[in-house]
């Protein structure tokens, strides 16, 4: 076995026992999964069945009141760079600086991960996502669609092993759809593991390969 | 009034009627009951605004007593024309932001769109607004005179004069709200250099002693004469103009007002910042990009030193903010200076904390960077610990001449005074919004989580917290404690999640 095959092997994302309430609400009940490079695991559910809770939970943005998450067997922490490297994460929260403009932020980002030729890949990734006549453009002068093209444009620019995507499909159109599916399969085929929630069958279809159905969904 | 006119005016004062029906069908509360919070506001009004009164009449009447070097009785002569300047500087400011003449989105989306004569609408906002902002400037033009000694006569002059001013400006401000190079932002700019220069003129003991007349001089009742008159003369113009105001001049401002209504009822100034500051950067569309620069976490330091280029103005702000303990230096105050240090260097440094609070606000950009959020807020916070550090410097003289100590201990003191200011201005831009899953109190305005009051303090409770012990002992001891407990704020303020 090579050693890329053996890294294959070992799960990027481990996720065991997660259980999280608010207040007398058990949102999640003792969730698990693990998801290995090159495959994607999608979770599924109806509103409010927890999964945006299983992302925040696992990027530390909420704690889990108990289970354990390890990103390459190295048990989560946001503190640590190796796992801040590692890991690209496209919430729900999309925010901007309002007083730079969208290369910049492009740049901004590579060049803290210390990306190398840093303008080359920021022009090819904004190429792609349809913003390089935008490049000038202040955030606040984008329309959601475009703002949400930026947010997974920002993913993009920087080194991921494990990406995480929160109903990535909002607010983008058919062709920013369609895109995405096509970026997406690539980064699934160069080894990244990729977990996102979604509500869209058109992107869980052409994706998943893991199916984490919660609250009851099929 | 023609015929048109006449009938135009009638449907709109139709649908005012619709509308007042509309909320009063939904009223809530007695007559009794509004009559009796009627009485308990107005009540309020005066019990409040007499204490104030007199508690200026006493200031006064004790700066009077101990108020006798030249550089005091200076500053006190001018004191009222350098408050009335920064009034309307502000004033006018805020009049450009808003429009003068706007109306919320609802309105602008409903009533707009209505063939409806948009004048007639708007008129009674133009008039409530130039009413509105004469009234203010003349409670603190009042106030100010009488802080500084003046009669009761030449303080209702002086008001009148301010207040002239303020509503001329208004309307000339109504009268160019289509263009984009609005007459009033040449009036704020001219009345910040008078402010200003005044100042400067004072620390360097060439202000004239202004007198401080019992009874006001025969030109200033003529001055406020004119420029009431032309506050009245331009006031026709705007309101004839009001019909011809395009929906896109009325809204630009308009759309503020759900955001920073919402941002006001609870207190929270930083979001009244961001929205400010969405606002402006959101108007101007686009800029020149740059591209380039250095890697890791200096690529965020690099980026506020593309903020400065872009915006320099806030630089200049902050380098005009230094003639400010000079002046007060020149008044007389002593340790109180290095209170003013770091009062100028929390207000003027804010501008420079926008990447602080963006990586405070929401955890979407913060979690795009490879350092732990410290370290990433520790790099957002390297330029304005360096500009409020030469601020710092550049004041180190004054509080050197206040205080009456070495050198090397003025030194440490204002480079202390600028570290709480810094502190100061994170604790404002890092402050949470009111939570409203806490446990609620009681209030006469319904039931309001208890960090709800205590958010409108924000930032300043750090600037006394950080300056009592220079306060206490303007020494190398009081420096150092003063620098010890910025250090544990900014420490914590910079790693909470």
């Amino acid at each position: 076995m090579s050693a890329k095959q053996a890294a294959k092997k070992q799960p990027v994302l481990e996720v065991s026992g997660l259980v999280k309430r608010f207040g007398e609400h058990t949102v999640l009940s003792d969730v698990g999964f693990e998801v290995r490079a090159g495959r994607a695991a999608v979770l599924v559910g109806p509103n409010g069945s927890g999964k945006t809770t299983v992302l925040r939970c696992v990027t530390g943005a909420d704690p889990a009141d108990e289970g354990e998450v390890s990103i390459g067997g190295e048990p989560y922490d946001d503190r640590s760079p190796s796992i801040r490297s590692a890991m690209a994460v496209v919430m729900d929260d999309i925010d901007f600086f309002p007083d730079l403009t969208v290369v910049e932020h492009l740049d901004l980002y590579a060049r803290a991960h210390r990306v190398p030729n840093a303008d080359a890949l920021v022009d090819d990734v904004l190429r792609e996502v349809g913003l390089f006549a935008q490049a000038a453009q202040l955030p606040g002068s984008l329309s959601s669609g475009q703002r949400r093209r930026l947010a997974l444009a920002g993913a993009f620019v920087r080194p991921r092993r494990l990406l995480i995507l929160d109903e990535p499909e909002q607010r983008l159109d058919e062709e920013g759809l369609e895109w995405l599916i096509t970026r997406l399969q690539r980064e699934k085929r160069e080894g990244l593991a990729i977990l996102f929630a979604s509500h869209s069958p058109r992107l869980v279809e052409a994706l998943a390969d893991d199916v984490i159905a919660l609250g009851g969904a099929s | 009034m023609p015929p048109d006119a006449r009938s135009a005016a009638r449907e709109v004062r139709e649908l005012r009627g619709e509308i007042r029906h509309w909320r009063r069908s939904r009223a809530n509360a007695s007559l009794g009951q509004a009559i009796s919070d009627a009485y308990i506001g107005v009540l309020a009004f005066v019990m409040l605004g007499s204490m104030l009164v007199n508690t200026l009449i006493g200031v006064a009447g004790l700066s009077e007593e101990h108020c006798t070097s030249q550089g005091c009785r200076d500053a006190r002569g001018l004191l009222p024309w350098v408050v009335a300047g920064a009034t309307l500087v502000v004033l006018w400011a805020l009049a450009r932001t808003f429009g003068p003449v706007y109306a919320a989105p609802s309105v602008a989306y409903w009533l707009m769109e209505t063939p409806l004569d948009r004048g007639v609408l708007l008129r009674g906002r133009l008039r409530l607004l130039v009413a509105a902002f004469a009234l203010a400037a003349a409670a603190v033009a009042a106030g100010a005179a009488l802080l500084a000694g003046f009669g009761a006569g030449s303080t209702v002059a002086f008001a009148l004069l301010v207040a002239g001013a303020a509503a001329s400006g208004i309307a000339l401000a109504v009268l160019g709200q289509s263009s984009t190079r609005n007459p009033v932002l040449v009036l704020a700019g001219l009345a910040l250099a008078g402010t200003w220069g005044s100042l400067l003129a004072l620390t360097l003991h060439r202000a004239p002693e202004l007198e401080r007349p019992q009874s006001a001089p025969a030109w200033w009742w003529l001055l406020g004469g004119v420029l009431t008159a032309l506050a009245v003369v331009a006031g026709l113009a705007a309101r004839r103009l009001t019909r011809r105001l395009r929906r896109r001049d009325i809204v630009r401002g308009g759309t503020l007002v759900p955001g920073l209504g919402g941002a006001l009822a609870n207190l929270d100034l930083a979001l009244t910042y961001d929205v400010l500051l969405a606002y402006r950067w959101r108007s101007r569309g686009s800029a020149r990009s740059r591209r380039g620069g250095p890697s890791g976490a200096a690529a965020l330091i690099w980026t506020d030193l593309i903020r400065i280029a872009r915006s320099p103005v806030w630089l200049v702000l902050l380098a005009a903010a230094v003639v400010v303990p000079y002046a007060a230096q020149t008044a007389g105050a002593e340790r109180v200076v290095v209170i003013v240090v770091a009062g100028c260097g929390f207000l003027a440094g804010l501008p420079f904390l926008s990447a602080l609070r963006v990586l405070t606000r929401t955890a979407g950009v913060a979690r795009q960077f490879p350092t732990s959020l410290g370290a990433t807020r520790g790099a957002a916070l390297a330029v304005p610990a360096i500009l409020l550090g030469c601020f710092g410097l550049a004041c180190v003289p004054a509080v050197h001449r206040a205080v009456d100590v070495p050198w090397s201990t003025a030194l440490l003191l204002a480079l202390a005074a600028a570290a709480g200011g810094l502190a100061s201005g994170v604790r404002w831009v890092t402050g949470r919004p009111p939570d409203y899953g806490r446990p609620l109190i009681t209030s006469p305005a319904g039931a309001v989580p208890t960090n709800l009051y205590g958010s409108a303090l924000r930032g300043f409770d750090i600037l006394l917290l950080t300056t009592a012990p220079m306060l206490l002992a303007p020494s190398d001891g009081g420096a150092a404690g003063s620098l010890v407990i910025s250090a544990i704020v900014l420490a914590y303020l910079a790693n909470r999640k």
